[in-house]
């Protein structure tokens, strides 16, 4: 007995010493300096740039600027056990994140640790959050449609799948609701969402993550999460992780629509990480290379060609404006990158216009040839109608006499804008919306006042939907409108009229 | 010539240091300067520090390695 006892110690003496013995592998230096997240390194000739540095006590670094005599690193955990003449040592590696379908439903930290108290991740690959974007050839052409569920944005500014489309506008205007409504118009259409908050309020963060969950649409969607209290260098990661986990759906052929919430206060999280590394201050206090942050980032969303699966990265990032102020430094850049942008204002919001989506600024550069014919049937006039009512709106503001043909643009352009109103998390399919914008842009509707056409409008789907489904099942499968479809609908129109003694 | 920092728990004796910057000598082939810094947090063991690797041989990391390896 005692004899298999000793056994036991003597293995596990043997087995202690083989492995506390570690001869040093890897490089090492001591820190000199350390403050505000950043730390000042002498040593490590031969570290990398990007490159992550493990310091003794189980912190992490992010080396950022090599010097000729030191090294400056950013900070990814907590400073507080860190001080002067701790060794840092070189890992070989760039910060990568898990990612997988196991991240689906889950609400992670830019290091890739879960926050929403749920089982830790047990997902079998990783990602470099760092990653070259898609090479030109590796790239396919956006032709298929991301719906938004918004009437005006699907109409308008529709969004095809691998664009860019930016959201800005002054705060409290809806950008975050036009894309937490982008992702819950993904139910059941196969589309992977990954929601990247910013150095965004917990509050706020907290209200999506339940609105997003209160409408079913959290078990398709990564939540990636800095918030305010975070430190600078972990807002500064939060996208390149959010884009790691897109990509890894993507390039295994799948459809992602991430959101970047919002990209500014990442600007100014590395205008702080810049600031204090000690680089030059450009214009508006930003560094020189503040535009490749986000060049590199959104080019990282692309449309895979089919050699490689076909799959696709939307990217909806946002950008908050001052004063409505789209001519600032950061919107600028982030206008000149994306493929179109989303224009919303403080006016319309208050004025009732719900979204506040200012269409004679919004574009969608590549979009229009991502719409199916449908849609493209019935929206090509309203943009234009839309256009020509704003320009007579103004001119007609000092209340002069009008002649019948101006009287009826107006009344139409109001009927129109009134028409597409939508409240939050209310997605519109796409027969739905065809069949309506047909409606509008034909005067069928011209004798109901302006203020019921909402109300109209819904009861006809109800009745369209007990008594002929058909319609919107064939528009939505064929993606067509034709004559037939027109016919059938008037029909429809007319016994709605008819039911509710509008005549 | 290479700069050493080394710390140790407690003071070094001068028979100790002598050994420490042969052993060192020999093995950089250089000849070395060192600097003797006192840690206690090291328990015991010394740390030696070349200024591009760092030789652990202190209680505390060893203990450190041996938790690690009990978790895993």
């Amino acid at each position: 007995m005692s004899n298999s006892y000793e056994f036991i110690t003597d293995e596990l003496k043997k087995q202690i010493e083989s492995h506390i013995h570690e001869n040093p592998k890897t490089e090492a230096g001591r820190i000199i300096a350390c403050g505000d997240g950043v730390i000042t390194i002498d040593g490590l000739k031969n570290v990398r740039n990007g490159e992550l540095l493990y310091i003794t006590g189980g912190n992490y670094a992010l080396a950022m600027n090599l010097e000729e005599n030191y090294i400056g690193a950013i900070l990814l955990t907590d400073m507080e056990e860190l001080s002067e003449g701790m060794y840092v040592y070189c890992t070989g590696e760039i910060v990568s994140v898990p990612v997988g379908k196991e991240l689906l439903g889950r609400v992670i930290n830019p290091l890739g640790e879960v926050l929403d108290g749920g089982p830790s991740l047990r997902t079998k690959r990783h990602r470099n959050i760092e990653y070259p974007a898609p090479a030109i050839l590796n790239r396919g052409r956006v032709n298929e449609p991301l719906y938004t569920g918004i009437r005006a944005l699907d109409s308008m500014v529709p969004i095809g799948k691998g664009q860019r489309e930016l959201i800005i506008g002054d705060r409290q205007t809806g950008k975050t609701a036009i894309a937490i409504d982008t992702i819950v118009n993904q139910k059941d259409k196969n589309v992977i969402c990954v929601y990247v908050a910013i150095g965004q309020k917990a509050s706020t963060v907290n209200s999506v993550i339940h609105s997003l969950k209160k409408h079913k649409a959290l078990s398709y969607t990564v939540v990636v999460c800095s918030t305010a209290s975070q430190t600078a260098p972990l807002q500064y990661i939060a996208p390149y992780t959010g884009t790691a986990i897109a990509e890894e759906f993507m390039y295994e052929g799948k459809d992602v629509l991430i959101v970047y919430d919002d990209l500014s206060k990442h600007a100014v999280a590395y205008r702080t990480i810049s600031l204090l590394l000690q680089r030059p201050a450009g214009r508006e206090a930003y560094p020189g290379d503040v535009f490749y942050i986000h060049s590199r980032l959104l080019e990282r969303s692309a449309k895979l060609s089919e050699s490689l699966g076909g799959g696709s990265i939307t990217a909806l990032p946002i950008i908050e404006t001052l004063a409505g102020d789209i001519s600032a430094y950061i919107p600028t850049n982030v206008i000149s990158i994306t493929d179109g942008q989303i224009y919303l204002e403080t006016d319309l919001f208050n004025s009732g216009m719900r979204p506040a989506i200012n269409v004679g600024l919004s574009v969608s550069r590549v979009g229009g040839s991502a719409q199916c014919k449908a849609m493209r049937r019935v929206s090509g006039a309203v943009r234009l109608e839309l256009a020509h009512y704003r320009e007579m709106a103004q001119f007609t503001q000092f209340g002069a006499d009008l002649d019948e043909e101006t009287k009826a643009t107006l009344a139409k352009g109001a009927r129109l804008t009134e028409s597409l109103k939508q409240s939050q998390y209310s997605p519109v399919p796409m027969s739905e919306m065809v069949t309506e914008l047909y409606i509008m842009t034909h005067d069928m509707i011209t004798d109901i006042p302006v203020e019921e056409i909402r109300g109209f409008m819904t009861g006809f789907f109800e009745f369209l939907s007990v008594t002929d489904r058909s319609i919107l099942q064939r528009i939505e499968k064929t993606k067509q409108f034709t004559e037939q479809d027109e016919k059938d609908i008037n029909e429809i129109l007319l016994a709605y009229r008819k039911l509710k003694h509008y005549e | 010539m290479t700069n050493l920092t080394v710390t140790s728990a407690m003071e070094l004796s001068m028979d100790i240091r002598k050994e420490i910057e042969e052993k060192f000598s020999g093995m950089l082939r250089d000849t070395v300067c060192a600097e003797y810094l006192i840690d206690e947090k090291l328990l015991g063991g010394i740390v030696v520090f070349d200024g591009t690797r760092v030789y652990d041989g202190s209680v505390r990391t060893k203990l450190e390695n041996l938790r690690e390896k009990i978790y895993e």
